[in-house]
């Protein structure tokens, strides 16, 4: 009777833990993807494209030696979500004889207005406090303490990248 | 901290209640059906409400949303195949479950 007692405690022990093993592993098995997707949002990057080379135009399309502005637009992709032809601001493009380039900020190091190319000067001109720069951004007088934002630029397949930050 | 829970919410009694429901005449495999449709109401209520993060309902972006929560999120397509193949299950059992209950009288005044 004891003898049959112990081993019906212990099988029915056995089964216990068994079952609420299976359970348990089918269970986590449906929750932890559940889960899972559910805070996916904050465990993963879900916005692309801002941090990227953003493209201008053809090499071609710059007269050498004369400043073109240009503006600055972008895509961004937010989950599902794609916004194109962000305008982010504008620069100013500068094409050497050599194909070398000068991308610089049109606002102004001093309080950010925006800075105009003056054809007839060759210079560009802050209209606010009467700031001038030469065309290689250079301060030649005015209030400006610094020279005229530089941004990095490459090209690639004859196409203008511009590294584009925002300055102000 | 079990205790402060189990105070708060009583959730091991309506476990136990879920769990150690008395059948008459004994448990069989025939009686699993009910219970079966009950986990299958909240997989797909649980997996439903989490999708619906993930969905945009719009002409343009409703394919976008969803091609997101197939391909580009963590076990996105996984839970969204247990919602779909949970609805079909759901029928079966639903189908199944009322016909065990009229083939075994189920709906009788139970009298021992």
């Amino acid at each position: 009777m004891e003898d049959s007692k112990a081993e019906n405690t212990s099988r029915r022990r056995f089964l216990k833990i068994a079952s609420h093993t299976i359970g348990g592993t089918l269970a986590a098995g449906v929750i932890a993807p559940v889960v899972g997707l559910a805070i996916h949002p904050w465990m993963k990057e879900t916005v692309y494209g801002t941090e990227d080379f953003i493209t201008i135009g053809k090499v071609d399309e710059f007269p050498v030696g004369v400043p073109k502005k240009m503006a600055i637009t972008s895509s961004k992709m937010d989950a599902w979500n794609i916004f194109d032809g962000l305008v982010m601001g504008s620069v100013w493009v500068i094409r050497r004889e050599d194909n070398s380039l000068n991308v610089f900020s049109t606002n102004c190091p001093h309080l950010g207005c925006g800075i105009n190319w003056g054809e007839d000067v060759k210079q560009f001109l802050c209209p606010c406090h009467e700031g001038i720069f030469d065309i290689d951004g250079k301060t030649i007088s005015g209030p400006s303490p610094r020279d005229m934002y530089s941004y990095e630029t490459k090209i690639e397949n004859n196409t203008i990248l511009v590294n584009y930050k925002k300055v102000i | 901290m079990r205790k402060w829970i189990e105070d708060r919410t009583g959730l091991s009694k309506l476990v136990k209640v879920m769990l150690d429901e008395p059948v008459h005449g004994g448990a069989k495999w025939s009686y699993v059906f009910g219970s079966g449709l009950v986990f299958l109401f909240i997989l797909q209520a649980v997996t439903g409400i989490v999708m619906t993060a993930f969905y945009s309902p719009s002409s343009t972006s409703a394919w976008g949303s969803v091609y997101y929560l197939q391909h580009k999120t963590s076990f996105g397509w996984f839970v969204r195949g247990l919602h779909h193949f949970g609805s079909s299950a759901m029928m079966i059992l639903a189908l199944v479950h009322m016909f065990q209950v009229f083939i075994f009288g189920a709906y009788k005044n139970h009298v021992n």
